[in-house]
């Protein structure tokens, strides 16, 4: 996942009116008064249609108080000008001593629904906070149109076209926040289209107390989120196993998926927890997990070339990463993935559910490319080689590539026999 | 982690309940208001009442109405309104009539925000209305209760609004499903929720802030500056008021106002000097000039004359002040009458000047001594009288301009002055008028002084004073108060006064009954005078030609104007009341000082207090210190042995353990308050833990060293705040040892700060 640490870790901070840093400055009276006169950055306060409605009936009383001269229309304004101000007063209390972060979002799946979090902390002492609520907004993060595209509109249609491409989402906090409470309030989130996408907490509003006034505030807290291409559905035709090269079922002195337990080794990140060994980790009093030995039967290779002239129409792109990803994920699941490769990258060996996310990564961001001089290598013939300069580990069968089928189908090759298709 | 102790919460159906019994609350509030306007609503509050309650009560009774109920209402509402403007003469009440039935409409059914807000605007109207027209001080009590029950029901419904998500409106179809939230639980379980969660630390912040949302506004309402404008008071346009006192401008014999009978306050009047009114005053209110055999009354010329003297203003200058037996009473007095006594004002006297609240159309006649307003005002009137002189006699020139001219056309302008003379008609009432006179005068030529005098003792003596009465029987040629007059028969002030003035018209001098009020009640709570109901009262004006004035017989025993009249009634009422409802009285006035007759004078005035108080001082606070600056001095430069020495070791050995001494018991009586006045869920020693772990994290954050003691009174205090009470240390040992560490965190902080 490719975001920027600093904005991850900026986002991990408590952010808020009573977030830890901003508490360690201290009160300070000139801070307050100035904010009386000129509200704090990013701060919005907008009037409600009840709002709206107490205006106008303060004006409306207050002309019938001057025009009659009578006192009790006058205590009728006072008490209702008097109300406003407590409405703003308990609004800025209910805000006090607030803060919030949002956990660094993992990446996403495509079609898949994912919880965005966020945590909501109280640091009053005994006053609690009321009826807040999170607005989020998530946008593709390369610009839906082109450079030339946005220059030959304007403004108001880029806006609406941008407008478009974002979603939007709120979540409410329903409960009462104890003073010194904390609570996590997710949004379920449906990304549509794979690649890195910015996931912002746009504000954190409150109608408290009385619904005259609409209080917002500005967070400025952003994350790129990797978005993964959609699992899709897709038809095997070819053989169920690979070609194998040597003796099946034989195992092999390396560290593999097999049955037979080879060693123990340290845990490592990435790895599988059902591959824990609890007793020797109890033992040891560290992290140890069993590494079997490998099947000496061969995986696949899976190689990936996107040559723009190759695949032309978007959506069949759309496809071919998904197609990619999910036959990735299902051949590792099944301990059949040996490595995979993109364009003229080398060969990524994928031991670890890690390998396979960073390919899953790779495929988020994955674009045509520009093959540059002379005519691409017969497709047989780039296939059969992976389309790579670099010599691979001798690996020449079982290698998986991609081909366009028609204008909208992807067929899945496997040492040029046509293996798959979705 | 979370350091909060999870406190039970209402859940989403308890917070329905309670918005809807805010809700009922507020329709309610609102409601009763109309008790205090006299408009023809008594049984449409009743019956909203009623039905709100029922309501309120059982939440499910909406839900039993019938669909086509509903369905019906507004149009049948429609209608009602419709109806009630085509037979209404006014246009308010009938505006008061269709707001109940909105609230009530809207406090039975089931609602959304948008119908919250809508009751609360209805109420707000109701309440508004109802104060403006009756400036009553109960207004001020219905507007505090009904704000804070409104402040809490939105606060209710925004937090619920969040949460819902059903249709923004409610259709009528959806009145007959009950919502989950009466169909779950009833009102006893619920208030012994209610009372589970509720933290009283939040209570007392709410109260405080109410208190303070009252004190600004009351700051706003001083405040917010005042201006002259010329328009007046408008609603009083759209409503129309049946006095239900006497004062009529007619007297009829044989009805005894209940008037008499009522001993509610009629006017309360601010007088800078109490003392200045010795005697039981007579305030003048009206002037009843025609006889007629039913009675005496008001006549058309005068009411004529009047009615062309109007003019909208706010201020009126008064005329000549009579000079004979006048005593002028100095400073301002300030009138508050109450509604539905009269449209003429009170007048002890002469005056120099009248200034009312604001410009209305007002009735002046100075010859007369009038003062009205164009019709009777449904809520209090105020108005100040300033170079008030007190009398009993009127200078009335042109009456004398008339008399001289023997009524001539010429002289008799719009008003006849005959009218004065004119008494019962017909051989029966001349035969008894003069036979009566006869034994008034003995043959003698009296003046008019003389003669009422003569009689006022001749009817005291006939006649005693009682409240019931009756006309004897007699021939149908005479007429009631000849009847009267001729028997023995007892009376009340309008028998008197009415008899006195036939007397004097039989005698060939001009007379007149009018009436007003007699006596009064001193205050002793804020030193003002109250005149009841009850001292309504009547007495005559006889012309005297060569003083050319009217002036005061009042033949009524009990009376004091005339020499011979028993006082003691009077020695009675001059004493001030300190009773309990002049205590509720005087809180009455308060409302009309402070709040209602604020106007921009008072405004500044109150600056200008405001301004020297804060002068005077600060003035005194700075003579203050500078002597005790200069005291200190002198001491300080004094020669110093050891007694003084000793003094001032002592000095602040004292305050050192005075200091002490406070810290403790404010720690202990936190400590108490947080065991007993906290709600049982929470754990003092707890909560002391969970202090000290905050103030501990904090400081040795700042520090840089790693303290065992710091570190193991952390684990401790840790154990306190979150373990199970089994696995405590000793919290006292613990708490001690907290000190001690902060103590040490504040020392390697400063050893820090230093080495920098």
């Amino acid at each position: 996942m490719s975001s920027s640490p600093t904005a991850v870790a900026s986002s991990a901070l408590w952010h808020g009116p009573g977030a830890p840093e901003r508490a360690r400055r201290g009160f300070s009276w000139k801070v307050l008064l100035w904010s009386l006169v000129f509200p704090p950055k990013q701060h919005r306060i907008s009037i409600t249609v009840p709002g709206l409605f107490l205006m106008g009936l303060s004006m409306g009383i207050g002309t019938a108080a001057y025009n009659t001269a009578s006192n009790i229309l006058f205590i009728t304004l006072s008490l209702l000008l008097a109300c406003l101000l407590l409405s703003g007063l308990l609004s800025w209390f209910n805000f006090m001593g607030v803060c919030w972060r949002m956990p660094p979002a993992g990446p996403w799946r495509a079609g898949h629904d994912t919880l965005v979090s966020i945590q909501v902390k109280n640091e009053k002492k005994w006053l609690p906070t009321y009826g807040l609520w999170f607005d989020f907004v998530t946008h593709p993060r390369p610009s839906p149109m082109s450079a030339k595209e946005e220059k030959e509109m304007r403004v108001r249609d880029v806006l609406k076209a941008y407008e478009k491409s974002l979603v939007r989402g709120r979540v409410n906090l329903r409960e009462r926040l104890e003073p010194g409470g904390e609570a996590t309030l997710e949004w379920v989130y449906k990304p549509t289209q794979r690649g890195p996408a910015t996931l912002e907490l746009a504000t954190v509003g409150s109608l408290f107390p009385f619904g005259f006034l609409r209080k917002n505030i500005g967070t400025g807290l952003k994350q790129t989120v990797l978005v993964w291409p959609a699992q899709i559905e897709y038809q095997w035709r070819g053989a169920a196993s690979a070609q194998s090269g040597g003796q099946q079922g034989q195992r092999t002195a390396r560290a593999g998926i097999g049955e037979d337990l080879l060693a123990l080794r340290k845990y490592a990140q990435g790895d599988s927890h059902r591959l824990i060994h609890w007793k020797a980790s109890a033992r040891l009093g560290q992290m140890m997990v069993r590494q079997f030995a490998a099947e000496s039967r061969d995986g696949f290779t899976l190689r990936l070339d996107t040559p723009a002239e190759v695949w032309i129409h978007p959506e069949q792109f759309e496809l071919l990463c998904s197609l990619a990803g999910t036959l990735a994920e299902d051949l590792f699941s099944t301990g059949r993935l040996q490595g995979v490769g993109i364009n003229n990258g080398p060969l990524q060996e994928t031991r670890k559910v890690r390998d396979v996310e960073a390919f899953l990564d790779d495929l988020a961001q994955l674009q045509p490319v520009q093959v540059e001089g002379g005519l691409p290598l017969p497709r047989e013939a780039s296939l059969a080689h992976g389309g790579s300069t670099q010599p691979t580990r001798g690996r020449t069968r079982n290698v998986i590539t991609f081909a366009p089928e028609g204008a909208r189908g992807v067929t899945v090759y496997v040492d040029g026999n046509p293996t798959a298709s979705a | 982690m979370s350091t909060a102790i999870p406190r039970p919460q209402l859940n989403s159906d308890e917070m329905r309940r309670l918005k809807w019994l805010l809700g009922g609350m507020v329709a309610l509030v609102s409601v009763w208001t109309v008790f205090f306007l006299d408009v023809e609503a008594l049984s449409l509050v009743v019956g909203a009442s009623v039905a709100i309650s029922a309501a309120l009560v059982w939440p499910q009774l909406p839900a039993r109405i019938p669909v086509i109920v509903w369905r019906l209402s507004v149009p049948a509402i429609i209608a009602a309104v419709v109806m009630d403007f085509y037979f209404s003469s006014d246009t308010l009440p009938a505006l008061i009539r269709l707001a109940i039935l909105l609230v009530l409409y809207r406090a039975m059914s089931y609602r959304r925000k948008r119908e919250d807000l809508q009751l609360i605007v209805l109420g707000l109207f109701l309440i508004v209305v109802a104060g403006v027209l009756t400036v009553s001080l109960g207004f001020a009590f219905l507007l505090l209760i009904f704000t804070a029950c409104a402040l809490g029901f939105l606060f209710s419904v925004t937090l619920i609004d969040m949460t819902d998500t059903g249709p923004r409106v409610m259709r009528p179809e959806d009145m007959r499903e009950v919502p989950a939230w009466a169909r779950s639980g009833d009102w006893p379980h619920f208030f012994a929720r209610l009372r589970q969660v509720t933290d009283w630390r939040l209570i007392g912040f709410a109260a405080g802030l109410f208190v303070l949302v009252v004190g600004f506004s009351a700051l706003l309402f001083t405040v917010i500056p005042r201006f002259e404008v010329g328009s007046g008071f408008f609603l009083d346009k759209y409503i129309t008021r049946k006095s239900h006192t006497g004062f009529s401008e007619t007297i009829k014999f044989g009805d005894v106002s209940d008037l008499v009978r009522d001993e509610s306050v009629a006017m309360r009047v601010d007088v800078t000097d109490a003392a200045s009114l010795r005697d039981a005053p007579y305030w003048r209110l009206i002037v009843l000039d025609e006889y007629r055999p039913e009675g005496f009354r008001m006549s058309k010329m005068l009411r004529r004359r009047l009615q062309a003297l109007e003019k909208s203003r706010q201020t009126i200058p008064g005329g000549e002040k009579s000079v004979s037996l006048a005593r002028t009473a100095g400073g301002q007095w300030t009138f508050y009458v109450e509604p539905e006594v009269s449209r003429f004002l009170p007048l002890p006297g002469a005056f120099g000047t009248l200034r009312l609240n604001n410009s209305l159309p007002v009735q002046y006649s100075d010859e007369q001594r009038l003062v009205a307003l164009r019709s009777e005002s449904v809520a209090m009137v105020a108005y100040q009288l300033e170079g008030v002189t007190l009398g009993s006699t009127l200078a009335d020139l042109e009456f004398s301009h008339q008399l001289e001219q023997r009524f001539s056309k010429s002289s008799r302008k719009d008003y006849d002055g005959r009218i004065t003379l004119l008494g019962p008609k017909g051989a029966e009432n001349e035969a008894v008028l003069g036979r009566v006179v006869g034994d008034i005068t003995k043959g003698e030529k009296l003046n008019a002084a003389v003669f009422t005098e003569k009689a006022a003792s001749w009817l005291r003596t006939k006649h005693s004073y009682a409240l019931s009465s009756r006309i004897p029987a007699g021939p149908k040629e005479k007429d009631d108060i000849v009847k009267w007059l001729d028997s023995n028969e007892p009376g009340f002030c309008e028998y008197f006064a009415s008899a006195l003035t036939v007397l004097c018209r039989a005698a060939g001098y001009p007379a007149r009954v009018v009436g007003g009020f007699h006596g009064g009640t001193l205050n002793a709570f804020q030193n003002y005078y109250m005149v009841k109901n009850s001292e309504a009262h009547a007495w005559a004006e006889v012309f005297d030609t060569q003083a050319g004035e009217w002036f005061r017989a009042d033949a009524t025993p009990g009376a004091n104007n005339v020499p011979g009249a028993e006082n003691v009634a009077v020695t009675n009422r001059t004493l001030p009341d300190s009773s309990w409802s002049a205590r509720f009285d005087s809180l009455r006035v308060i409302w009309y000082r402070r709040i209602v007759n604020f106007d921009a004078r008072q405004q500044v005035q109150m600056i200008d207090d405001v301004k020297t108080f804060t002068t005077n001082t600060g003035n005194i606070v700075q003579k203050f210190l500078s002597e005790l600056s200069t005291r200190f001095k002198a001491w300080w430069a004094g020669p110093w042995d050891l007694a003084r020495v000793g003094k001032v070791v002592r000095l602040f050995a004292g305050l050192g353990l005075m200091i002490w001494a406070s810290a403790r018991a404010w720690y202990w009586t936190r400590l108490a308050w947080l065991t007993w006045w906290q709600p049982l869920n929470n754990d003092p020693v707890r909560t002391e833990a969970g202090r000290w772990l905050g103030e501990l994290k904090g400081k040795q954050d700042s520090a840089a060293a790693r303290d065992e003691l710091v570190e193991s009174v952390q684990a401790d205090l840790l154990r306190l705040r979150y373990g199970p009470r089994e696995s405590w240390p000793e919290p006292r040992g613990v708490f001690y040892r907290a000190r001690q560490a902060r103590r040490r965190v504040r020392m390697a902080k400063s050893r820090m700060a230093s080495s920098r």
